[in-house]
């Protein structure tokens, strides 16, 4: 197992034991997947991922781009949260850096895409795997996994060809990803020969168990206001 | 082209690019050496992904909101001396947010601090509170400018002024409170003229109206009399006109930071 942060006691951020079991069963896409779970399911809130997928359109493109732009949103915001966090070493700082601008373009792209369409930007809470090294570094592995199995399963779905060849490029910068952040954890860039795929509704129950998605609290209220006028 | 024809170019670019920049290595650069690549049409997109830019260019604040309530405290652990505490919900009973300044790890315990923007009396309290006691955080990239001597709020996104209007402020015997706070929940669908269509809650307090009812927030709402507009009207809050108030709720979100100089 790579030592990733010397002087890290594993223990203490993995009390149950399941990161440090992922990380010693390989690099399995469910493996990580199961540990990233481990880590958040004791708040999984599942309302909050039904809440972004429900609202999706069901017709054409937008209900394969809608689930897309979820990921990509919280691909993005993880990215930003880590970079801004201040508590990563500066290499993975810097990547989470640079990363985030990819993905923020993503985002845009996909909004472009469905314009009055898209969903709102998911309410996201990373639980503190935007704040440690360790942590940070397998959940971007996990969300890269996330991300290309989900890309890829989509594929076959497009009524537009001139969609599906963008999403097949947004796909391309994404295995970059996962072949940088795998390398930045200390794992092999490309275990696979092929990228496995995950279907959309194996995808948003995925999502439902990380935690990540959450409800959005109430900022908007229907009360008279009280001040001082 | 078929969509079999279109990912197996894209795929083909993909494995075949690196296998050609090597060919051209070994032959020491001779470009005959890709004379055999058919030419081909770049493939059309079905949208447009701009380019990437630096993610931090515009982001004025982050923002939080509380998930369990807890007693702020003046430096980042926990045996530190208690501030204020810090409540889940406001008084208007939307949920409570704090604006985060910044974060700290407290090495004994391994956790990280918010270093927070209090909304307790005396304005401009900064304290301490776990991370865990908060929700996601959000960034905006918009900010509130209020001059009380030229009477007007110029909302910036994304580093440009977007909106300037005239406002009315306190009177001299309320004055408005001067400096950084955030804006925190929005109102709506109230019948009340006096208050407009709509009203942000604000961070702010009145330094004066101390005993008013729910703590003497500092609002920025509309009014049923805009001919007093721009001038020292208010009991502290911030009066907009209706229609520019309108304008301000399609273009303010929550968190957002209010400057009051």
């Amino acid at each position: 197992m790579s030592d990733l942060t010397p002087g890290l006691n594993l223990a203490e951020i993995d009390p149950e034991g399941a990161l440090n079991e992922s990380i010693a069963s390989g690099v399995s896409r469910s493996g990580f997947l199961r540990g990233l779970l481990a880590l958040t399911a004791g708040a999984a809130t599942v309302v909050a991922a039904d809440q972004a997928f429900g609202a999706i359109s069901r017709t054409g493109d937008s209900a394969i781009l809608n689930p897309l732009l979820i990921i990509e949103c919280m691909q993005a915001e993880f990215y930003r949260r880590a970079a801004d966090s201040g508590q990563l070493p500066a290499n993975y700082a810097r990547l989470a850096n640079e990363i985030a601008a990819i993905e923020a373009a993503h985002v845009a792209g996909l909004k472009n895409a469905l314009g009055g369409a898209a969903n709102d930007d998911p309410y996201l809470n990373f639980r503190g795997t935007t704040e440690n090294p360790m942590r940070f570094i397998r959940t971007a592995v996990a969300l890269e996994d996330l991300s290309t199995s989900t890309l890829a399963g989509v594929m076959d779905d497009f009524e537009s060809e001139d969609n599906l060849t963008t999403v097949a490029a947004i796909y391309t910068a994404e295995a970059r990803h996962s072949a940088g952040v795998r390398l930045a954890a200390g794992e092999h860039p490309a275990p696979s020969p092929v990228q496995k795929w995950e279907s959309l509704p194996k995808v948003r129950k995925l999502l439902n168990e990380t935690g990540f998605l959450t409800p959005k609290p109430t900022t908007v209220a229907r009360q008279s206001p009280a001040f001082t006028g | 082209m078929s969509r079999l024809g279109r990912l197996s170019l894209i795929a083909g670019a993909c494995f075949t690019a690196p296998l050609l920049f090597a060919a051209l290595l070994r032959t020491g650069g001779d470009a005959a050496a890709l004379e055999t690549v058919p030419p081909s049409a770049e493939p059309r997109q079905g949208f447009a992904v701009p380019a990437a830019e630096s993610v931090s260019d515009f982001r004025t604040a982050v923002w939080a909101p509380m998930t369990r309530a807890v007693w702020s405290r003046r430096s980042p652990k926990p045996d530190a001396p208690q501030l204020v505490r810090v409540r889940l919900r406001t008084p208007e009973d939307t949920t409570n947010l704090v604006q985060i300044l910044d974060h700290k790890r407290h090495e004994a315990s391994g956790r990280v601090w918010l270093k927070v923007r209090l909304t307790s009396l005396p304005n401009g309290q900064i304290g301490w509170i776990p991370r865990n006691a908060v929700g996601g955080q959000q960034s905006v990239e918009t900010k509130l400018l209020v001059d009380t001597k030229k009477f007007s709020a110029e909302l910036i996104v994304g580093g440009r002024a977007v909106l300037k209007v005239p406002v009315g402020v306190g009177q001299a015997i309320s004055p408005t409170p001067l400096g950084e706070f955030y804006v925190r929940n929005k109102l709506t669908r109230y019948r009340s003229p006096f208050y407009g269509p709509l009203a942000f809650g604000t961070s702010a307090r009145s330094n004066t109206l101390t005993d008013w009812p729910a703590g003497g927030h500092i609002g920025i709402h509309g009014t049923n009399r805009p001919d007093l507009i721009p001038g020292r009207i208010s009991h502290g809050c911030i009066r907009l006109r209706n229609p520019d108030l309108v304008r301000l709720g399609e273009l303010m979100p929550i968190g957002t930071p209010l400057e009051i100089q």
